[in-house]
């Protein structure tokens, strides 16, 4: 990075942080701090909302993904906006007008007050250890590119995203996210564009996209009916149908975002813009994936991309099997840069192109067994997966693209994962202090009190979030456990909510006796089955209403049987 | 809690908020309570009949749905024709 780099980097970080505070200036008591005393535009609540979801591993795995695999993963996000649509019409309006602060507050004037800490807690733990990974994922990555130590890193992005969370509360949070996914979408733009400027001389568009057609990586829909492949039309459709369900209508860091706005209406719309806006920003970030894969038919790539795993093999007793694998690639490459240009010379003057199509066709694989390969010996060494695919697009840019632009691609990573963290800290916040402190510990005190304590909650979980971030690395099957409990207790958290809107008869009983029997029923499916992990959704959301509406039915049965 | 369109202050913001069913608009199975499409209706109702150029609700959110349709088919379009399959 040059000096331009470094001051376009943090030049962001001044503006950011100086907006958000200056927007949050007129917050009024605990209902500013949490919900921006509901004042907020719908198109900055949708931004945010966009912004929440899209974490930094969001831009550069998802583009890592696609250079692997091509666009197959945009299947997962197709259901959006039929989610959006119930959601807008079921969800928004209960929690709207309820004026709560947290979606678990609504469950206790529904059904309990156990219900209400059940899902709370849930949300909490499952939470509190997600921001952490939120927090250490970029970090990782970015401190190899950078050449930070991973702690540091971890650091300046803590230190800014608590500083201004914590002052500024959602309208903070809100703002930033809305600078955050506009630099994102810039960022988007300008990969786009340097992937395009950085072909070769007489290689243009059609070319790339044409090339990229050879290996089928705009391949993006799977029409096979196998469950137990996360990525086909039918798992996307209904799982992800659920899934989005479950995300935005019952987790607190997007509900939050949508009870921020003026009218119902406005939550609506913040929603809606979601269902326009994000699979066509989907599509365009994993187009920078199969873009990057065409770029590199031209420049020979590293066989892995990730600094700190070569030189994990490299240092290790098996380093010349590496060697060999590099080695053979180079040669492999190399074949394959002479055909794709022999293949555009001849498509360009019309020729019959099928034999070179072949030709590359069979390079590509060999390519890919290579890197298949060396991504095998880094799990042998490490002990561990590798997660190379992270590190192909930062590669990239840090190779490529120019001064300047660098730097804002940089901040842009940096604001994809503060984004996402400063929503996360803000609800599990809120989580905290409403349905737990002012439930149970302090029903009575003072506005201002709330505040404080909700500023010193944000604090809590900041540091939390660091901490598990600094011991992330070690708590590898600790954050698996937790994010496996996670997937178990989304759908049925989801059932909870949806027993809530359409069971008449359900109660506090029946609702909790559910959950439980949701989240067993997920659990014994994902021990005994191969079906991909977006079923569980759908799994524990219907096991919760059968299982709920019969307890409750059970229970108004009894109730009503004379003495 | 305050009913929206009532204009009954409960306690909000203090932790004096009344328990109860009435405080949940709509809230599905409480004995007397309105049901689930009765409070989404009102809420439409009380939201008014357009939303930007569309003339209702339900025109936009068919136009959300008709948009996921098309991205859908355009994604199907677009695999045919950018992996051809190789000749013979």
């Amino acid at each position: 990075m040059t000096g331009l780099d470094w001051g376009l980097f943090l030049l962001y970080f001044v503006l950011v942080v100086s907006f958000a505070l200056y927007q949050s200036r007129k917050n009024v008591g605990v209902e500013g701090y949490f919900l921006g005393n509901r004042r907020l535009p719908w198109w900055a609540i949708g931004l945010s909302v966009m912004a929440t979801q899209a974490s930094a591993i969001t831009f550069i795995g998802t583009t890592g993904q696609a250079f692997d695999d091509g666009m197959e993963f945009i299947q997962f996000y197709l259901a959006l906006p039929f989610a959006m649509v119930v959601l807008c019409i079921v969800f928004v309006p209960f929690f709207y007008r309820a004026r709560v602060f947290t979606a678990y507050e609504y469950l206790e004037g529904r059904f309990d007050a156990k219900t209400r800490a059940l899902a709370g807690v849930l949300f909490l733990v499952s939470r509190g250890m997600g921001a952490g990974v939120i927090l250490y994922a970029p970090a990782i990555v970015l401190s190899v590119i950078l050449g930070w130590d991973e702690r540091l890193t971890i650091l300046v992005m803590a230190l800014v995203t608590v500083a201004y969370t914590m002052v500024g509360g959602i309208t903070a949070v809100i703002w930033t996210d809305v600078v955050q996914m506009l630099m994102v979408f810039g960022g988007i733009a300008v990969a786009l564009l340097a992937l395009f400027a950085n072909l070769p001389d007489g290689v243009g568009v059609g070319d790339a996209v044409y090339i990229g057609g050879i290996q089928e990586m705009w391949r993006s829909i799977d029409l096979s009916w196998d469950p137990t492949n996360t990525y086909t039309l039918w798992s996307g459709l209904l799982g992800g149908f659920f899934l989005f369900l479950a995300y935005f209508g019952t987790d607190q860091s997007q509900v939050q975002r949508y009870l921020t706005a003026t009218s119902l209406k406005d939550s609506r719309l913040s929603l809606i813009f979601n269902a326009f806006l994000k699979v066509p920003m989907q599509i365009l970030i994993l187009s920078i994936g199969v873009l990057l894969f065409v770029f590199y038919h031209f420049e020979r790539p590293p066989l892995v991309f990730s600094p700190a795993e070569v030189a994990a093999v490299e240092s290790s007793p098996r380093a010349a099997e590496l060697r060999v694998l590099q080695d053979e690639q180079e040669r492999v490459h190399a074949q394959r840069l002479v055909a794709t240009l022999q293949l555009l010379e001849e498509r360009h003057e019309g020729a019959d192109v099928e034999g070179w199509r072949a030709t590359i066709g069979s390079h590509d694989e060999r390519l890919r067994e290579l890197r298949s390969q060396a991504k095998g010996l880094v799990a042998d060494v490490r002990g561990k997966a590798s997660n190379d695919v992270n590190y192909v697009f930062p590669t990239y840019i840090i190779q490529y693209i120019p001064a300047g632009l660098l730097g804002i691609l940089i901040a842009v990573i940096f604001a994809a994962a503060m984004s996402s963290l400063d929503s996360e800290i803000t609800a599990l916040s809120s989580a905290t202090v409403m349905d737990f402190y002012r439930r149970w510990v302090r029903p009575e005190a003072t506005d201002a009190h709330y505040l404080r304590v909700s500023r010193l909650a944000t604090l809590f979980w900041g540091v939390f979030a660091f901490g598990v971030a600094l011991y992330a690395g070690q708590l590898g099957s600790l954050i698996e456990a937790v994010n496996q409990i996670g997937s178990f207790f989304y759908g049925s958290l989801l059932g909870v909510f949806l027993l809530a809107f359409f069971v008449r008869t359900a109660n506090g009983t029946g609702a909790t006796l559910g959950l439980l029997a949701g989240m067993g029923s997920v659990f014994l499916v994902s021990v005994t089955t191969e079906v991909s992990w977006l079923y569980y959704n759908v799994v524990g959301a219907v096991v919760v209403v059968a299982v709920g509406a019969a307890v409750s039915g059970m229970l108004r049965g009894r109730e009503r049987e004379p003495a | 809690m305050r009913p929206e369109g009532e204009g009954v202050d409960r306690g909000e913001g203090t932790g004096q908020e009344a328990p109860g069913p009435e405080r949940l608009p709509g809230g599905g199975g409480q004995p007397g309570s309105r049901g689930v499409w009765a409070a989404i209706r009102e809420a439409d109702r009380q939201e008014g009949e357009t939303v930007g150029p569309f003339r209702s609700w339900t025109c936009l959110y068919g136009t959300v749905a008709v948009h996921g349709i098309l991205v859908i088919g355009l994604l199907m379009v677009l695999t045919k024709v950018l992996d051809p399959a190789p000749g013979p």
